[in-house]
């Protein structure tokens, strides 16, 4: 959906008064006209629809390469922004003339397009002009016939060709309203097909998971690629996930946010995860998606989401944890982080994740743009924070860090879509070839 | 960093360059106008007609006088129509070359920057001048223009009919001119910040908008939904309470233009009236003059509705005019390299001119060797890169590829990958084109499967004829890098810096790219910045540096046996492995 379909809805109000100033004008006009001669007075009523209605009928042509035009336009410049964000590669390589080359071509098209549609909107603007002066005109002739012969004054005659100049434009109004009310509705359909669709989160029927200490288990688990997946994180657990397939870890990661369409069992504290309210499910356990999204505010705002606004200490308390402090909390943070580089953006949500302290965490590789001696001081961190001596946090990371993998109580390999291998990283390391190979280093 | 804007034109410079552009089609131009002058008579004529009509008819003639008026009534409708339609289309065909020359001139200097320019003065302000600023001049040619000049003529041509009735007629005329000046002299100043604000608001509103449906998972991982839900409403109502305030000023103005015309039309009448009873003139021309009076309400009415958008056509036309007039850095030297060492020879770069950021660095990369860079943040490795790579030049020193200058190359000659990817969009194999516009699809294949892409290209939905980049099929981080890499493999030049190609990569694709940026390197004289030490061990030869000098500079082996620096990086670098 555009989101100017809204805006084109709501034009409806604004068409209303004009189609009802240009209704009373026509009803004035007529009426001033029948009084003065039934006769002219009907000509003029009949003819002016008859030749707008006509005129109009080229319209879905004009339309048409009016679109097309703006559709060119609007290619011409998303290319010209492309290019031009694109620019330090485009110069890395030298391509600056093909790129420029390329811009030329599209504009000449979008050229091209113009003119078609200029050529038709202005045969149109002529042909309206002319027959709109010929109607005038032959209006005019018949009332000057009718004023030469005696059946209505000079002063008559002035006002039945002034009104014949002036019924024009309403006229011209009314004849364009279907076209407004067609693009109107349109609109309002899609916005209404916007409105009418489902929600994507299940609502959950309110069961509530046992205990003040919360576990996630899978059992047999089918999903995607996800091909009979075991995995039970136990309250207080720091697990690392390696899935040999970045589908397999997406597919985790979503069925974890939105648990909806899977075979086996996925149990939050022994409830089906689907079946638990569904703000409540979220709070216990929490999925950071691999890609960041910050919003525009601060640091501080971006990481203490709800405002608990709890003391400066826990947020440095996190943002040391995530080595986001250089950052400093009262940096301001641009539409969608964009101020920052990809590497803090990965520290700022990891912060605004361990903020957030839910029993049950499950983050997807959170430190791939991150170099290996902060990953290292990173894996301390988040030990620190969440697997303290009285902590009880659950912590799951899908990585192939061997700083976090190494940090954590145990690793669960992923392969074919089930759990080939399990156990402590340095013992993985030491005995399994192809893990060795898939955690890089 | 966006302090230092682009030049903004002259009202002098871009009038000039406006004038230039006109007389270029010098023509067309006074085609142009001889149309529009013909088309704004021929819509006189008939009220002219008329006006004889109504003396006829006070003077009771017989009913042949009206055989003559209408000749001309149907006279004046053709050529009138005809005038119009082909007037109107000149109008729109010189705006529209003009605008055309104007867009692909402005693109071709924006993409020829220097580096150091552009970072300055940041990216947002050149991308808002190609798109949004091209955009208000394209809208205000096909919209507005035609309608607005053929209203000037027709303005110019009604008044000069009256004066040419009776001069009195004409000044009554006038009369509606100061009050039509004055409404616009009082709305355009109101509107510009109105528009401005209404603007601004629906931007803020977009932008929160957009930015909460693109994060909507994390807002819904953190239950932000009615925190944004609250913002995005009150934005909302923001724009709406300012754009119900700018149409109430719109509709103020109408309210004014109403006024002037009132005003014009009752002194025609009214003078009309006081000059028939000294029979000075006649009813039918009085009739006439308030004819021509009348019909201007429409297009006057347009032109006073539409100034502002002319006038932010005219702003965005000066910013345009300010980017051509900027200089650029022209990377087409002929001198082709006498070998295939590069070299950088006691090289020093300050971007504030202050604080060195190099400091007399040389180093040296032989013909097909491939050189680490490495180094803690800040150690100058971006900057000896991009200097390498000829993308920014040396304070003093010199860089240069088989002893020629790096600014003087070819430009295929040195090509760089930088960590900032961009997947252009359009089809795939359009991408790789832009390294090499001629080549075959056989050679883009080629090019994928050198750098091992070429597997999941063929997975694509249309091969490689799939439409990528915004609006297309979205790549990955790593497969992006992939891309920027069969790049460089179909431009094929002798000399290839890298600059952290795999940092960003993500963890699943980081190996797979290491793969590909080897294949690409593959007998070419390479400098690599490295992030990961997996590359500094694996080239030949590795240089660390530190506060903007080189402190080491040896074979991954020789430097780990020193103990020195880079001994310590790589300790701390591979110490989780150990443990």
């Amino acid at each position: 959906m555009s989101s100017t379909d809204a805006d084109y809805t709501s034009y409806v109000l604004d068409h209303i008064p004009r189609v009802i100033s240009a209704l009373l004008a026509v009803v004035v006009s007529a009426v001033t006209l029948l009084l003065i001669s039934a006769p002219l007075g009907l000509i003029m009523l009949v003819a002016t629809p008859i030749m707008l209605v006509t005129l109009n009928l080229a319209a879905p042509l004009i339309a048409d390469r009016i679109a097309r035009q703006q559709d060119q336009a609007g290619r011409t410049t998303s290319l010209a922004t492309d290019l031009v964000t694109g620019l330090r590669p485009l110069r890395g390589i030298g391509a600056q003339d093909a790129a420029a080359e390329r811009c030329r071509v599209v504009s000449r098209e979008s050229l091209a397009a113009t003119l078609s549609a200029a050529r038709a909107q202005n045969a149109y603007q002529g042909a309206s002009t002319m027959l709109s002066t010929l109607l005038a005109g032959g209006i005019a002739i018949a009332a000057g016939w009718f004023a030469l012969t005696g059946r209505i004054t000079a002063g008559q005659f002035i006002t039945v060709i002034g009104s014949a100049q002036f019924l024009i434009e309403p006229f011209g109004t009314l004849a364009i309203v279907p076209r407004w009310y067609a693009a109107a509705r349109a609109s309002a359909g899609r916005v209404a097909s916007v409105l009418e669709a489902g929600l994507v989160l299940p609502e959950g029927n309110g069961a509530e998971p046992a205990g003040q200490r919360y576990d996630l288990c899978l059992r047999g688990v089918r999903y995607g690629p996800l091909a009979g997946l075991d995995l039970h994180v136990r309250p207080g657990e720091f697990v690392g996930v390696v899935a040999y397939r970045p589908a397999e870890a997406e597919a985790l990661v979503r069925l974890l946010t939105v648990p909806d369409g899977y075979e086996g069992d996925l149990l939050l504290g022994g409830e089906p995860l689907e079946t638990v309210d569904r703000t409540r499910a979220r709070r216990l356990l929490h999925v950071e998606p691999h890609r960041t999204d910050l919003f525009t505010g601060s640091l501080a705002s971006n990481v203490d989401v709800h405002r608990s606004g709890n003391g400066g200490g826990e947020l440095a308390g996190v943002l040391r944890a995530a080595a986001a402090d250089a950052v400093g909390a009262d940096a301001a943070i641009d539409e969608r982080g964009a101020n920052l580089s990809g590497g803090q953006r990965q520290r700022v949500a990891l912060a605004r994740a361990l903020h957030a302290r839910p029993p049950l965490l499950l983050l997807h590789d959170p430190t791939t743009a991150v170099d290996a001696v902060t990953e290292h001081a990173i894996a301390g961190g988040i030990r620190a924070l969440r697997h303290g001596p009285d902590a009880g946090y659950s912590t799951v990371v899908i990585t192939s860090s061997p700083a976090l993998l190494a940090t954590a109580d145990r690793v669960v390999v992923i392969s074919d879509g089930a759990v080939t291998a399990e156990g402590a990283h340095a013992e993985l390391s030491a005995r399994d070839d192809t893990y060795r190979q898939a955690i890089l280093r | 960093m966006t302090d230092e804007l682009l030049p903004v034109a002259s009202p002098r410079a871009s009038r000039a360059w406006l004038g230039t552009a006109l007389r270029a089609r010098k023509v067309q131009a006074v085609l142009t106008l001889s149309a529009g002058v013909l088309a704004a008579t021929a819509s006189t004529v008939p009220a002219y007609a008329l006006g004889l009509l109504v003396d006829r008819i006070r003077a009771g003639g017989d009913t042949g006088a009206i055989v003559p008026v209408a000749v001309v009534l149907v006279v004046a409708a053709v050529a009138g129509g005809v005038a119009t339609a082909i007037g109107g289309y000149l109008i729109s065909r010189l705006g529209s070359q003009v605008l055309a020359d104007l867009r692909e001139r402005t693109v071709a200097t924006a993409l020829r920057l220097p580096a150091r320019v552009l970072d300055r003065a940041g990216r947002g302000d050149l991308l808002s001048r190609v798109s949004a600023d091209i955009s208000a001049i394209d809208r205000a040619v096909s919209d507005v223009l035609p309608g607005m000049i053929s209203a000037i003529l027709l303005a110019g041509i009604s008044l000069a009919a009256m004066i040419g009735i009776d001069w009195r007629l004409g000044l009554a005329g006038a009369v509606a001119v100061p009050i039509y000046a004055f409404g616009l002299r009082w709305y355009l100043p109101r509107a510009a910040p109105s528009y401005a604000a209404e603007r601004v608001a629906i931007a803020e509103r977009s932008q929160v908008f957009v930015e909460s449906m693109q994060g909507t998972r994390t807002v819904h991982a953190y239950r932000l939904e009615d925190r944004h839900l609250a913002g995005i409403e009150g934005l909302s109502a923001r724009a709406r309470d300012i754009s119900i305030g700018v149409f109430a000023l719109y509709t103020r103005f109408v309210w004014r233009i109403n006024r002037a015309e009132l005003a014009g039309l009752g002194s025609v009448l009214v003078v009309g009236f006081l000059l028939v009873r000294k029979e000075v003139v006649s009813v039918g021309e009085v009739s006439a003059a308030a004819l021509l009076f009348h019909r201007l309400f429409n297009p006057v009415a347009l032109l006073m509705v539409t100034f502002d958008k002319v006038q932010d056509a005219g702003a965005s036309l000066a910013r345009l005019v300010g980017v051509l007039d900027m200089a650029v850095e022209r990377r087409d030297g002929s001198t082709p390299p006498a070998g295939r060492e590069l070299v950088l020879e006691d090289v020093s770069f300050s971007y504030d001119g202050v604080t060195p950021v190099l400091d007399r660095v040389s180093l040296r990369v032989a013909p097909g060797e491939v050189v680490a860079l490495v180094g803690s943040t800040g150690a100058g490795k971006t900057t000896a890169a991009s200097l390498a790579a000829g993308i920014l030049r040396p304070g003093s020193g010199h860089a240069t590829v088989g002893g020629v200058p790096v600014a003087e190359l070819p430009a295929d000659t040195v090509a760089i990958v930088s960590q900032e990817t961009h997947v252009f969009t359009g089809p795939l194999a359009e991408d790789l084109r832009l390294a090499r516009p001629r080549a075959s699809d056989d050679e883009v294949t080629a090019a994928l499967a050198r750098v091992g892409a070429l597997d999941w290209v063929r997975e694509l939905p249309a091969g490689i004829d799939t439409v990528v980049g915004s609006g297309g099929h979205q790549l990955t981080a790593a497969h992006a890098q992939q891309l920027a890499l069969a790049r460089v493999v179909l431009l094929d030049p002798p000399v290839v810096v890298l600059d952290e190609a795999t940092a960003e990569a993500g963890s699943a694709g980081a190996r797979d790219l290491e793969q590909a940026a080897a294949a690409a390197l593959a007998g070419r004289t390479a400098l690599v910045v490295a992030h990961r030490l997996t590359q500094a061990a694996s080239a030949d030869r590795v240089i660390v540096m530190e506060h903007g000098r080189v402190v080491e500079s040896g074979p991954h082996a020789a430097l780990i046996a020193e103990g020195g620096r880079y001994a310590r990086f790589w300790a701390a670098w591979s110490a989780p492995n150990r443990r």
